[in-house]
């Protein structure tokens, strides 16, 4: 990997554990330049203390420290984006606190296509992950999914946006790390077909107060943000409320009263996030074509059913029965067979959703 | 003086003819008992003592030798008690008489009472294929005794009855032989699918199960009658044969778990807490061999209540007797084979907090929980449970209040249909049901058509499937053809065995 001479530095200067972001922007006139100047010594002295400061000063011009810095993340294969590098994207250095260093694992050349990102809870309900992957999937055909890392919603959406197209999975700790650990296989499927990043270094280790951090990035590189679900307290929540403070658009779906998982959509959308029950309805405000895709066959068994699944929304397998005037065992098969062809999904204690 | 008595010993559900010999000789006055015998065994010698005494006979005064031949078989029990104290009358010539052909089994009280004994069926079973018929055994065993055909049992209450039986001073008259259907019409279980409000679809799974003889996992939150549903899965099942009867029985005489029935008409159901060792579930012991949980629930049902919370061993331990329907127990005290042919039936929550796909109560957690929760059944475990049915949260008795529930005894109807159909098709197959279906007989029993191969791979592709729930959804859509009498398996019946897999595939 070639870097140019500010890159270099830059990512040396993020090397340093003891630096902080604070540290790092005011030393460098907020990423002016990457080597700090002479004039910051006093500053770095009061904030570091003379001793590490003296030894950071060292190591940075050290040319052995340097080559090993590389030559560790080229172990682990991971190639930097600085703020110093032409494929940077533009969209983060509008942000307040731009990241210094994206260290990176796939293919950096999506950090310069149209980006769309997909968030929400990790406790999703199942129709609601299933609409996700769907959706996903269409919205890759178009942009670079932008997503977390966590199991549920986001894992949904990668899924789905690696069907469709390109994903970039955002971790919030360093790429050494896996977390969560049930994740390895999607960590690896990024990196293989899609891009991962992460604004910390590698060896750092999966702390609370470095997801907010990572959903601002989120927020920042993508045009606009749909939140499929968010609880009370979310993660997808506070992504969606960096994007308003971008200024990107937010889309929700939305939820009937009392679902624990939809609350954080439905305070979104009182905020004036749009609301959003298809992918038309994202396309419209990017004036973007989504062909819509074309009907399946369905028996008359399966229309019946499917019909009076849509006018209950989401119902339990002995109320269709007895709608349909049955019993419920006879239509297993019909629903089962709509399972199949991805037209309604299965919620658990044989209830079942239209999609 | 010499005698020689016949008693039988057991080694796992066989017996082994055993000669209580006893040489009464001249000498320091002492009684000897060798020839292996366990504690309980050793302890006769004083029980014996005090019987006779009691019996108004006499006990020799002298140097008493009791071997018990072979020598090699190790004696375990308390029925050594009667064959014993026969065998000193015997050779202290207060019993001159024949008792060649007679088989003595029972356990003396100190007052010379005859007391019940474990084990008696295997050993009358076994005794008879040796030859021998004619029976002493103790008065509360009759029952147990009355359903083996040709043999002459007789059932006695005390010692002073069997000299007087053997010295023919009184006469006796044979248990009379009682016949096991009249036993069974006698017998109903304590619960009727009927009690069993909603849960259509569980029940409808439990039929299928039933009918194929496969195994089932109902998944559902707390309280939802899991257990309930499982408990009536033996009133659905065909009722068993005499042999068969007998096979179960056999395991429970062994076990000393007979009631006073003397038979078990009715399948039995086994809940072994999830705290059951390895060795509760497959059999074990000391020197006698006993037969473990999954013996005793042989042609009925184990139910395994909260599957994930039964250690991993004790689990990966049913794999083998799933597949072969016995199960072989090696101990120091030698191996014992024993038949474990039942249906397992296990039930669980969705995921640690219990109300996933609830309507109600939100569940609170995230995917990676339920996954690990999940992943404590193991594949290979799991690849054995054909049936995997969610169990509602909701209580729909107000939807459905006005259907009534279907009888257990209706549904059974429907059940020993569909296994007449496999019982035909797999004669002389070795194969008693769908669910027992090996490779070749799937390929040759479950031809499917080019419709069924186009939704099964759809259904592969779409519910994320693995490669080992194929095999299951074919064995289980043979089962729903065969209640629907179809000698074709059609395409829905290949979709209602796929949608009993909740466990297959991942959850998105």
């Amino acid at each position: 990997m070639n870097y140019t001479q500010s890159e270099r530095d830059a990512v040396v200067l993020d090397s340093f554990p003891e630096l902080t972001y604070k540290a790092k922007s005011e030393c460098t006139e907020n990423f002016g330049f990457a080597v700090p100047r002479k004039k910051y010594a006093d500053f770095l002295i009061k904030t570091l203390g003379e001793g590490v400061y003296n030894k950071i000063r060292e190591l940075f011009f050290s040319e052995s420290y340097r080559s090993g810095v590389f030559s560790r993340l080229e172990k682990s294969g991971i190639t930097c984006v600085t703020y110093f590098s032409q494929n940077y994207p533009e969209s983060l250095k509008r942000i307040p606190a731009p990241p210094l260093v994206l260290y990176c694992r796939g293919d950096t050349s999506l950090l310069a296509m149209r980006k769309f990102a997909v968030v929400g809870s990790r406790r999703t309900l199942p129709n609601i992950l299933k609409e996700c992957k769907n959706i996903s999937a269409r919205l890759a055909e178009k942009f670079a999914v932008v997503t977390g890392t966590a199991d549920g919603a986001d894992t949904a959406a990668a899924e789905g946006a690696m069907q469709g197209g390109k994903v970039i999975l955002v971790a919030a700790q360093g790429l050494d790390h896996v977390y969560p650990a049930c994740n390895a296989k999607l960590y690896a499927a990024a990196a293989k077909n899609g891009l991962l990043i992460s604004e910390q270094r590698p060896d750092t280790a999966a702390l609370a107060y470095l997801f907010p951090v990572r959903n601002r990035l989120i927020a920042a590189l993508a045009e606009g943000v749909l939140v499929v679900s968010a609880g009370e307290k979310s993660g997808a929540a506070i992504t969606a409320e960096y994007a308003f403070e971008y200024g990107k658009d937010v889309f929700c779906f939305p939820y009937s009263l009392g679902v624990p998982s939809g609350i954080g959509c439905n305070r979104l959308i009182k905020k004036g996030a749009y609301l959003a029950e298809n992918i038309l309805d994202i396309s419209g405000a990017f004036g973007l074509d989504f062909t819509t895709r074309r009907a399946q066959a369905l028996s008359d068994a399966e229309r019946r059913v499917l019909s009076a699944l849509k006018g209950e929304g989401e119902a339990h397998i002995s109320r269709l029965a007895q709608l349909l005037g049955c019993q419920p065992f006879e239509i297993i098969a019909e629903l089962s067979s709509l399972e199949v062809k991805g037209l309604i999904a299965r919620l658990g204690g044989n209830r079942y959703s239209a999609l | 003086m010499l005698s020689k008595v016949i008693s039988f010993a057991l080694r796992g559900l066989e017996g082994v003819p055993v000669e209580v010999e006893t040489d009464i000789n001249k000498g320091m006055v002492a009684y000897e008992l060798v020839g292996l015998p366990d504690a309980a065994v050793k302890e006769s010698k004083e029980r014996v003592r005090s019987a006779v005494k009691n019996s108004v006979m006499r006990f020799p005064i002298s140097k008493i030798t009791v071997n018990l031949a072979p020598a090699d078989i190790k004696k375990e029990g308390s029925h050594y008690d009667l064959p014993i104290a026969v065998s000193i009358l015997k050779a202290s010539d207060q019993l001159p008489y024949d008792t060649d052909g007679t088989v003595f089994l029972g356990e003396l009280a100190l007052d010379g009472t005859l007391r019940a004994v474990t084990g008696i069926l295997p050993m009358l079973i076994s005794a008879k294929a040796h030859g021998f018929t004619r029976f002493v055994v103790p008065f509360p065993n009759a029952n147990e005794a009355s359903f083996i055909a040709g043999a002459e049992v007789y059932a006695l209450k005390s010692l002073k009855e069997v000299v007087a039986f053997i010295s023919g001073e009184e006469a006796f008259s044979p248990v009379a032989h009682r016949s096991y259907e009249s036993v069974k019409r006698q017998r109903t279980y304590d619960c009727d699918l009927s009690f069993v409000k909603g849960q259509r679809v569980a029940k409808r799974a439990l039929e299928i199960a039933a009918a194929g003889g496969h195994n089932i996992l109902l998944v559902g939150p707390p309280g939802t009658g899991k257990t309930m549903l499982a408990r009536c899965l033996p009133t659905i099942m065909p009722d068993m044969t005499f042999e068969e009867a007998l096979e179960v029985t056999k395991i429970h005489s062994v076990s000393g778990e007979l009631s006073e029935e003397g038979i078990v008409a009715l399948r039995p159901f086994r809940t072994p807490h999830h705290t059951a060792t390895t060795i509760s579930l497959c059999g074990g012991g000391n020197n006698r061999v006993r037969p473990g949980e999954i013996s005793k629930a042989h042609n009925g049902v184990l139910f395994l209540d909260e599957l994930p919370e039964y250690s991993r061993s004790a689990l990966e331990a049913l794999r083998q007797p799933l597949e072969d329907g016995q199960i072989t127990v090696t101990r120091a005290g030698g191996a014992a084979t024993f038949p474990a042919d039942f249906m397992l039936c296990a039930s669980m929550n969705p995921c640690p907090c219990g109300n996933y796909g609830s309507a109600e109560l939100p569940c609170t957690c995230t995917p990676a929980q339920i996954k690990r929760y999940r992943a404590k059944i193991s594949g290979p475990l799991l690849d054995r449970i054909d049936l995997q049915v969610e169990v509602d949260s909701v209580k729909y008795d107000d939807l459905i209040s006005d259907s009534a529930e279907e009888k257990s005894a209706v549904v059974k109807g429907r059940v020993e249909a569909a296994r007449a159909v496999q019982r035909e098709r797999f004669n002389g197959e070795g194969v008693r049901s769908n669910a027992g279906m090996g490779e070749r007989q799937i390929k040759k029993y479950c031809r499917l058509s080019r419709d069924c191969e186009d939704v099964l791979r759809n259904a592969f592709e779409s519910l994320h499937l693995s490669a080992r729930a194929r095999s299951r959804i074919i064995k289980v859509a043979r089962t729903i053809a065969d209640l629907d009498f179809s000698s074709d398996i059609l395409p829905r019946h290949i979709l209602e065995a796929a949608s009993y897999r909740s466990f297959d595939g991942d959850m998105i």
